[in-house]
């Protein structure tokens, strides 16, 4: 307890002490070196960039998010319809129909006919259709069957002829490889048809048929060659 | 701060990139304003070959069974001019039926580029909608 109260008084005695000593701060002759100078000049420039900084950075966000929803804008005003490129064929979509054109592969250039040689045709007509249209030109060969409900339309077309307009917007398009065959296949959404375009290695065919999609690909498969 | 900023700016440079740009409505017609509705055809073809200065078209135009009533085509054979594309001879026909073949041929052509346009007015009872569709060229 006296060590407590003596480091009290001590305590209490030395800031007396201090501050009788240090009481007149003006008269206090403070001469800053070089270097506390330099340091103050280094803080002060550092304090205006730090300031800068804080608006500028808050401009440059702007410009920035504007310069990115600008981006967005213009892209999507100048980029044109969606392209596919499945298997033989580019496929171009559109708001409501898609285009489909043959696309020769590269390394079988010119290997094909150049007009219909030979005419493909169904093997069986399914029961209850009857012929009711054909058209043969260099370009295409054409049959329509119709029956009291449906109808099947066989196009067989020269490859570098082929440009069909298909629509899907009322139809699903999808591509599938059946027994080692790649097909473009569309379903409509409010008939019973379904459409299927390949390329055999000699023309491209369309065969849309309202049928089921078992029986259209068992027609697809099985086409004979007209005698 | 700057992080929720870089995240947005980055997901909306994504966002554009990933955009479905399907809006735009290819435009090969040039003497007309193109409407392209496929409401009641499935598909449209248009072709054409030239023989001895004799061209075919040909136009084969599907409509949805069942929904599909009557198909008028108008078959335009076509002929270029700079980057203009003339009308050489025309044929119109009506088929009461969903799906049709429309063949016809025209003689004595001059030397040029030719192309088919068909332009198909696919009925469902008293309504229809109009399809626009052109071949590929041929010389003759």
């Amino acid at each position: 307890m006296n060590e407590n109260i003596l480091k009290q008084a001590l305590l209490e005695t030395a800031d007396d002490m201090i501050l009788k000593q240090y009481s007149d701060c003006e008269n206090i002759d403070f001469i800053p070196t070089n270097s506390f100078k330099k340091k103050i000049d280094k803080l002060c420039k550092n304090y205006d960039k730090v300031s800068f900084k804080l608006t500028y950075t808050r401009a440059r966000k702007a410009i920035v998010i504007f310069v990115a929803v600008l981006v967005i804008m213009l892209s999507s005003l100048t980029v044109g319809a969606v392209r596919d490129a499945i298997a033989n064929f580019f496929v171009t979509h559109f708001s409501n129909h898609a285009d489909v054109t043959y696309k020769e592969p590269s390394t079988k250039s010119n290997q094909y006919p150049k007009t219909i040689e030979k005419v493909y045709e169904l093997k069986t007509v399914p029961k209850g259709f009857s012929l009711a249209d054909c058209s043969i030109t260099d370009a295409s060969a054409d049959t329509i069957y119709f029956s009291d409900d449906g109808q099947i339309v066989l196009q067989q077309v020269v490859k570098e002829k082929f440009n069909e307009s298909i629509d899907n917007e009322n139809s699903i398009i999808t591509y599938e490889t059946i027994n080692g065959q790649d097909y473009i296949v569309q379903t409509s959404k409010i008939s019973k048809d379904i459409s299927f375009i390949w390329d055999n290695g000699e023309y491209v065919f369309s065969l849309t048929a309202s049928l089921d999609k078992d029986s259209i690909i068992d027609i697809c498969e099985n086409l004979r060659i007209k005698k | 701060m700057k992080r929720i900023l870089s995240v947005l700016i980055a997901m909306t440079v994504i966002l554009s990139c990933s955009i479905n740009a399907s809006a735009l409505i290819k435009d090969e017609f040039v003497d007309e304003e193109v409407v392209l509705r496929y409401q009641y055809a499935t598909n449209v073809l248009s072709s054409i070959s030239i023989s001895s200065k004799t061209a075919t078209c040909k136009s084969t135009v599907v409509g949805q069974s069942g929904v599909a009533t009557k198909i008028v085509i108008t078959q335009y054979l076509q002929k270029k001019s700079g980057s203009d594309w003339n009308n050489v001879q025309s044929w119109t026909k009506t088929f009461n039926q969903a799906s049709a073949i429309y063949t016809n041929k025209k003689s004595s052509l001059s030397s040029g580029t030719y192309r088919t346009r068909t332009v198909a007015k696919v009925y469902s009872g008293n309504n229809y909608e109009t399809i626009k569709q052109n071949s590929s060229t041929a010389t003759c």
